[in-house]
C-alpha cells in the first residue's frame, strides 16, 4: 500500500485521481498533504498537482454524470471528513467502470455515501446562506464572521453574490482562515490578517464599524425579541434549528 | 430608547399573531445589479425565536391605529394600548438595512385601517413601490389586500409586491357576525376574485404578448383564524378546499388563536391554543 499526497485541492485531488488510471494502481491512498501523519513504515509519494490531467478527469466525469451529481462529488471534497478521497475514488471508479447512469444506485456502497456526505455538506450550504449576518463598517463593506462545519464558502459565493450585487460584502471563514470578498464585480478569495488584539465580533466600540450599524443591530435584537410569543415558548424547537455552535455569530442571539 | 425602536416594538408585536412566512415561490430574479433575488428555490428562514418559529420576513404593521373593533385582535379600536404609525420611508430603511444586514427575506406588511380601506392600502401601496422603484429592491415583498381597497389600488399592489393576502379572519360567517360585526365576507371575497381575475387575464396577455409585467408572482394566500369562534374541523376544511379550488389560492394558513382578551364572546385567558 502506497500514499500519495496532494496540495489539499480539488485540483491536486483530480490529478492523483488521473495517475491511478495512468499508472494503473489500486493499491494507492490518496491523502491531504498538510492533514497526513506519517505511519512508520509507510510508503509516501507526492503527487504534484498538473491542471491538465484533472482538467481530463473532470472532463470525463462530466460526461458520464448530471451536474447535480457532480456537485454531490464537489461536496464530498468539501466535507474535508478524513479518508473522504478513498470514497471518492471509489465513486469515480464505478462511475468510470459503467455504461449506464449509476448516480441512483445505493446498493453500491459509494454512491450511497456521496449522496449521503454531500447532503450534510448542502444543509450546511443553507444553513450558511440563512446565518451570515453582516455587519457594516466604516469602509463601506459588508462583513460576516462565520465557521462552517463542512467548507463550504465556495457553495454559497454565488447566491450572495446574486442577492447582494450592489454592495462590497466579505464573509470570512474563522475556521479555515479564508474569505469571500466581492468587489462589485466578481468574488474573490482572501486572506485576512488580525492584529492579535483585535476581537472580531461586534463591540459598539472601536471605530471599524460604520456609525448607524450600532442602531440596525439593536433594532433587530428588538424586532427578534417582539416577534416571540411568550405563551408558546419551545426552546427546544429552536435548539433543533438552531444549533448553539452557530448562536456566536447571530446577532439576535449574541445579544442574550 | 428612541422613537423608531419603540414603533418597532409595538408594530412587531402587534404583527406576530400574523401567520405567512414563506418567501419563496416567487420569480424575481436580480437582472439589474440590484439588491436582492428572488429567484424560485427555497425559501431562507433566517433565524428562530424562543417559540421555535422561524423568521424570514420584517413583519410589522403600518400602524396599529384602527377603526374596527374586532374581538380577536390586538389592535381594536377599544382596546387600551399603545399606538404607534410607521412613516413610508421608515419602513422602507429598516426593510433595506435589514436586508442588507442578510437579517431576513423581506417584507411583509399589514397594516391597521386608519381613515378608511382606500387610504391605508394607498400608504401600503407606497412602500412597495418605493422599495421597488427607488431602491431596485428585488427581495420579497408580501402585502396585506385591504377589503374595501379600490381595485385600481390593488392592481397596483400586485405590480410591486409578491404576493397578495386577504385575510379572511374566520372560517365561518357567522363567527365573522359575532366578533367583527363591522367586515363581512363578500367584501372580502371581492378583492381576492379581482385579483385572480387580473392574474389570469396577465397570464393570458403573456401568451400573446413578449412584455407583461409581473403580476402577484407568488400568488394570493389568505389566514383563517382558529378556535376563536367555536368552529367545527369540518366547517374549517370546507371552506378551504371551497376557497383553494375556486380562488386558486396558493395557501390558506391557519393561526391557533392566542387568548388576549377577556370578551365573553372569545375562549377564556389562558385557554390551551389549539394546535
Amino acid at each position: 500500500m502506497t500514499t500519495w499526497l496532494y496540495d489539499g485541492s480539488f485540483d491536486g485531488f483530480l490529478s492523483a485521481v488521473f495517475d491511478l488510471y495512468w499508472q494503473k494502481r489500486t493499491d494507492v491512498m490518496i491523502r491531504k498533504e498538510q492533514d497526513h501523519v506519517r505511519g512508520l513504515f509507510e510508503n509516501v509519494i507526492f503527487t504534484p498537482t498538473v491542471v491538465a490531467n484533472a482538467d481530463r478527469v473532470w472532463a470525463g466525469l462530466t460526461k458520464k454524470l448530471s451536474e447535480a451529481s457532480l456537485q454531490q462529488l464537489f461536496c464530498c471534497y468539501l466535507s474535508e471528513l478524513p479518508g473522504e478521497e478513498d470514497n471518492m475514488v471509489g465513486f469515480i471508479r464505478y462511475v468510470f467502470a459503467n455504461e449506464q447512469d449509476v448516480t441512483s444506485d445505493f446498493g453500491n456502497r459509494y454512491v450511497l455515501h456521496v449522496s449521503q456526505v454531500s447532503r450534510k455538506v448542502l444543509r450546511e450550504k443553507h444553513r450558511m446562506e440563512a446565518f451570515v449576518r453582516f455587519q457594516l463598517t466604516k469602509d463601506n463593506i459588508y462583513y460576516s464572521l462565520v465557521s462552517p462545519d463542512y467548507n463550504v464558502l465556495p457553495l454559497i459565493a454565488r447566491h450572495f453574490k446574486d442577492r447582494y450585487a450592489d454592495q462590497y460584502w466579505l464573509i470570512y471563514d474563522e475556521r479555515r482562515r479564508f474569505g469571500i470578498y466581492y468587489n462589485l464585480g466578481h468574488v474573490e478569495t482572501i486572506r485576512l490578517h488580525f492584529n492579535a488584539d483585535y476581537d472580531p465580533y461586534y463591540h459598539s466600540t472601536g471605530n471599524v464599524w460604520a456609525p448607524e450599524e450600532e442602531l440596525y443591530q439593536r433594532l433587530w435584537n428588538t424586532y427578534f425579541k417582539e416577534v416571540d410569543i411568550a405563551s408558546r415558548r419551545n426552546p427546544r424547537l429552536q435548539l433543533q434549528h438552531m444549533p448553539r455552535r452557530y448562536w456566536k455569530y447571530l446577532t439576535e442571539m449574541r445579544a442574550g | 430608547m428612541e422613537r423608531i425602536q419603540e414603533k418597532l416594538a409595538i408594530l412587531a408585536d402587534a404583527a406576530k399573531y400574523d401567520v405567512s412566512c414563506a418567501s419563496s415561490g416567487s420569480d424575481r430574479k436580480n437582472d439589474t445589479k440590484g439588491l436582492g433575488n428572488a429567484h424560485p428555490g427555497m425559501g431562507i428562514c433566517h433565524s428562530y425565536t424562543a417559540d421555535g418559529r422561524c423568521v424570514s420576513l420584517l413583519k410589522i404593521l403600518l400602524t396599529n391605529v384602527c377603526i374596527y373593533d374586532c374581538a380577536y385582535c390586538v389592535s381594536r379600536k377599544s382596546n387600551d394600548i399603545k399606538r404607534a404609525a410607521f412613516t413610508v420611508q421608515e419602513v422602507v430603511d429598516l426593510t433595506i438595512n435589514f436586508y442588507r444586514r442578510n437579517y431576513i427575506e423581506g417584507l411583509f406588511l399589514s397594516s391597521g385601517i386608519f381613515k378608511d380601506p382606500d387610504y391605508t392600502m394607498e400608504r401600503l401601496v407606497r412602500v412597495a413601490k418605493k422599495l421597488r422603484t427607488e431602491c431596485n429592491f428585488n427581495g420579497y415583498i408580501h402585502l396585506k389586500a385591504i377589503p374595501g381597497a379600490s381595485d385600481e389600488l390593488m392592481q397596483e399592489a400586485g405590480l410591486y409586491a409578491d404576493r397578495l393576502s386577504v385575510n379572511l379572519e374566520l372560517p365561518t360567517e357567522a363567527g365573522l357576525k359575532l366578533l367583527a360585526p363591522e367586515k363581512s365576507r363578500p367584501a372580502m371575497i371581492k378583492p381576492i376574485r379581482f385579483l385572480q381575475s387580473e392574474i389570469i387575464r396577465l397570464e393570458d396577455e403573456r401568451k400573446v404578448l413578449k412584455k407583461v409585467p409581473k403580476f402577484v408572482p407568488a400568488g394570493q394566500s389568505t389566514q383563517v383564524i382558529v378556535g376563536a369562534s367555536g368552529e367545527t374541523d369540518m366547517e374549517i376544511m370546507h371552506m378551504a378546499s371551497q376557497f383553494y379550488r375556486q380562488f386558486q389560492l396558493k395557501r390558506v394558513y391557519y393561526s391557533g388563536y392566542v387568548p388576549i382578551s377577556n370578551d365573553t364572546r372569545l375562549p377564556a385567558l389562558h385557554s390551551q391554543v389549539p394546535l
